[in-house]
């Protein structure tokens, strides 16, 4: 009978090396594949289940951001500027970007406070908490997406060949979500504030990022959007999907390789870590 | 590593923080080295911190049941999830030689919205049971938690029963090498506890090695073979687990009998009554000493000292035995002896109950001091005196209920 041989002691890391950290964590991940469907499907089906509406809320949420918007466009109040598709399209396709950032970001940084019960009382995969929390936000997306292909075929807009690397240019924006998540969900486990400001930090971006409105032509906000990594990370997908043409390549490089740095610097910490996060949650 | 031990531990400590915000400052500069590629110093105490366990060391094989004993607060727990890595030692090592099942709260992790099927998936995959295993004992989780027709409701409508049923289930099958179970049993119904120990025995034949913590003595020295007693995180015995328990509860003894002792020094005494006699002092003896823990089955005397602030004729004396929460058990009453005939003065008045029957828990005494018919009180002090029956790890009866330990011989025969 082969046993695994476990050894606990303090500052574990230094002895084994932070090399081996990368082997432990991809081999983690693959043994915990089970683990992780099962934690997503909990989230999920407890979310929904006792509610009326149910998986309708993906919907209405996001629905009323873009109704907001929109009056507000009409109104004049703010600028939406001078839009490829129409606005609707532009939105919804938009915001299902965002949803793998907002609900990816808040629901991998609440993971580990919220299991607290289950994660001082059983030694198990915490990655697998995260990872599978941020699953969450597939869901809204994959809802906002299918509207937005619906909304593409009832404006006569045709897709692109480019269309097809819209899965590839998701990648930036998925490392990126999944790595702070990795790192606030340490956080929030010793500081409760970061879960909080977390939530709040999300719409304040969402309204920063030109996600219901173009890049105005001047202004100090010019400057913000052109060092807002995730002004790349959503609106090159967007745009592929919704014009077929992949602009701010440079930018897009940048922010990637900006996600992946994230990523694994995240994860990497979390794995060093996360045994003294359970002992303060 | 030895392959027939499963666990080894090398002098492990694990201190904690009494304050959260230092805690916190303390958790962020910890982490914060390791990602620098410093040491901890997790060795060192640091401002508010203390040793929870501080320097154990034992090993535990194959098949072994090894029990944990000690008073709230001893580490017991702290020392459970180190030994299933939820958090690691500041001080020592610990080797684990297979997959440890924690039972540390039953249920931890379920939830309530979802069904009994539903969280046997999720509470299974937490525990690292794979699809196929989970799939392969799911019939006998559920005939082994007795769940029924309820297998499809949500668990918010399940009884404590039921709940605790099915989270000893899923854990009892997830094939661990090390279960730790930390008290459990204290939960269910006496048929559930039956059950719970049958299994843990299954199991130890089968090979596994279970850490069984509980402050169910009996049950400890049943099911366990050796032992660790912990008091304020320091092993203070391990071994033999009849001793540890023995030395485990001569010390408790010896403590509360420390408490009541100091209590009753320091006792205000209400009391009711005409006062031509009054009660001064009252001490508890037994085995020639004083004393307020007893055994079940040993003499207990009450030494009395009364005063008498007139000349009484015939004063009688009588003693009320009660349980913790007010029941009259029993009571004496002097009227059938000789007692005084005319009370002046200081005097005292001794009883002496008999190879008291009463069972392990706290118990309270009233004394009153009454004329020949009972109809004046001169003095009553009502349920004023506190002493104990303690456990003392030979009693027959596994549990405890009511206050008595009746001694039966049973005859059985065939019927013709």
């Amino acid at each position: 009978m082969a046993h695994k041989l476990r050894t606990y002691e303090p500052d574990n890391c230094l002895k084994k090396g932070y090399f081996s950290i990368f082997k432990e964590i991809i081999s983690e991940v693959a043994d915990n594949k089970w683990l992780i469907y099962q934690l997503f499907k909990r989230d999920f089906s407890s979310m929904y289940k006792e509610s009326f509406f149910g998986v309708l809320w993906i919907i209405f949420i996001p629905l009323l951001s873009i109704a907001g918007f929109f009056l507000l466009g009409k109104s004049n109040i703010i600028n939406i500027g001078e839009l490829p598709v129409p606005f609707t399209l532009y939105a919804v396709s938009g915001l299902a970007v965002w949803q793998l950032f907002s609900v990816g970001l808040v629901a991998g940084t609440n993971s580990l406070v919220r299991a607290g019960s289950m994660v001082v009382k059983i030694n198990f995969s915490k990655k697998s908490l995260v990872i599978s929390a941020y699953a969450q936000a597939l869901f809204p997306f994959l809802v906002l997406f299918l509207v937005s292909l619906i909304l593409l075929g009832t404006n006569g807009v045709r897709l692109a060949p480019v269309v097809l690397l819209f899965p590839i240019l998701l990648i930036p924006v998925i490392l990126f979500t999944l790595g702070l998540g990795f790192l606030f969900a340490l956080v929030n486990g010793i500081l409760r504030d970061v879960g909080n400001a977390v939530s709040v930090l999300v719409t304040f971006l969402m309204l920063l990022t030109p996600l219901l409105y173009t890049v105005p032509s001047s202004g100090a906000f010019v400057v913000f959007t052109k060092y807002n990594p995730l002004f790349y990370m959503i609106t090159v997908p967007r745009d592929a999907l919704l014009t077929g043409s992949i602009n701010h390549i440079f930018g897009f490089c940048i922010s990637a390789v900006l996600a992946l740095v994230v990523f694994v610097f995240s994860i990497a910490v979390f794995h060093l870590t996360e045994s003294r996060i359970a002992e303060r949650i | 590593m030895n392959d027939a031990f499963v666990v080894t531990a090398e002098n492990i400590s694990k201190k904690y923080c009494k304050s959260l915000r230092r805690s916190m400052f303390y958790g962020m500069a910890d982490i914060g080295r390791n990602l620098l590629g410093l040491k901890s110093n997790s060795g060192k105490l640091r401002k508010n911190e203390f040793w929870a366990v501080d320097n154990l060391s034992f090993r535990i094989k194959r098949g072994e049941v090894f029990g944990v004993i000690g008073a709230n607060g001893a580490g017991k727990t702290a020392l459970l999830k180190m030994l299933n890595g939820i958090f690691w030692p500041d001080r020592g090592r610990i080797t684990v030689n297979g997959k440890a099942g924690a039972l540390i709260e039953v249920g931890a992790g379920f939830h309530p919205a979802l069904s009994g099927r539903e969280n046997i998936y999720i509470n299974g995959a937490v525990l690292g049971m794979s699809k196929k295993e989970i799939e392969s004992c799911f019939d006998s989780i559920v005939e082994f938690a007795e769940l029924g027709n309820f297998l499809e409701a949500p668990i918010k409508h399940y009884s404590s029963g039921m709940y605790v049923r099915l989270g000893f289930a899923i854990a009892v099958h997830s094939k661990s090498d090390i279960l730790l179970v930390d008290e459990i049993l204290s939960v269910g119904d006496e048929k559930f506890r039956n059950k719970c120990q049958n299994k843990i025995e299954e199991l130890r034949k089968a090979g596994t090695a279970i850490i069984y913590v509980s402050h169910d003595l009996m049950s400890v020295k049943r099911l366990c073979s050796r032992g660790l007693w912990l008091d304020s995180g320091k092993a203070k015995y391990v071994g033999d687990i009849k001793e540890a328990v023995d030395a485990y509860i001569f010390d408790l003894n010896r403590k509360i009998n420390n408490e009541l002792t100091e209590a009753h020094k320091n006792k205000r005494i209400s009391r009711s009554g005409s006062g031509e006699i009054v009660i001064k002092e009252v001490s508890f003896k037994g085995e020639g000493k004083e004393k307020f823990v007893f055994k079940t089955g040993e003499d207990i005397s009450v030494d009395v000292l009364c005063e008498a602030l007139e000349s009484v004729k015939n004063p009688l004396f009588g003693a009320i035995i009660h349980g913790s929460n007010g029941t009259y058990i029993a009571g004496v009453n002097s009227s059938l002896e000789t007692g005084v005939s005319e009370a002046k003065g200081s005097f005292r008045a001794g009883y002496k109950f008999l190879k008291v029957p009463l069972l392990p828990g706290k118990y309270y005494l009233s004394l009153v001091v009454h004329d020949e018919e009972g109809k004046k009180i001169y003095d009553h002090h009502d349920q004023a005196y506190e002493f104990q029956i303690a456990f003392s790890g030979e009693e027959l009866l596994p549990v405890y209920s009511g206050f008595l330990q009746l001694k039966c011989k049973w005859d059985f025969k065939r019927d013709s």
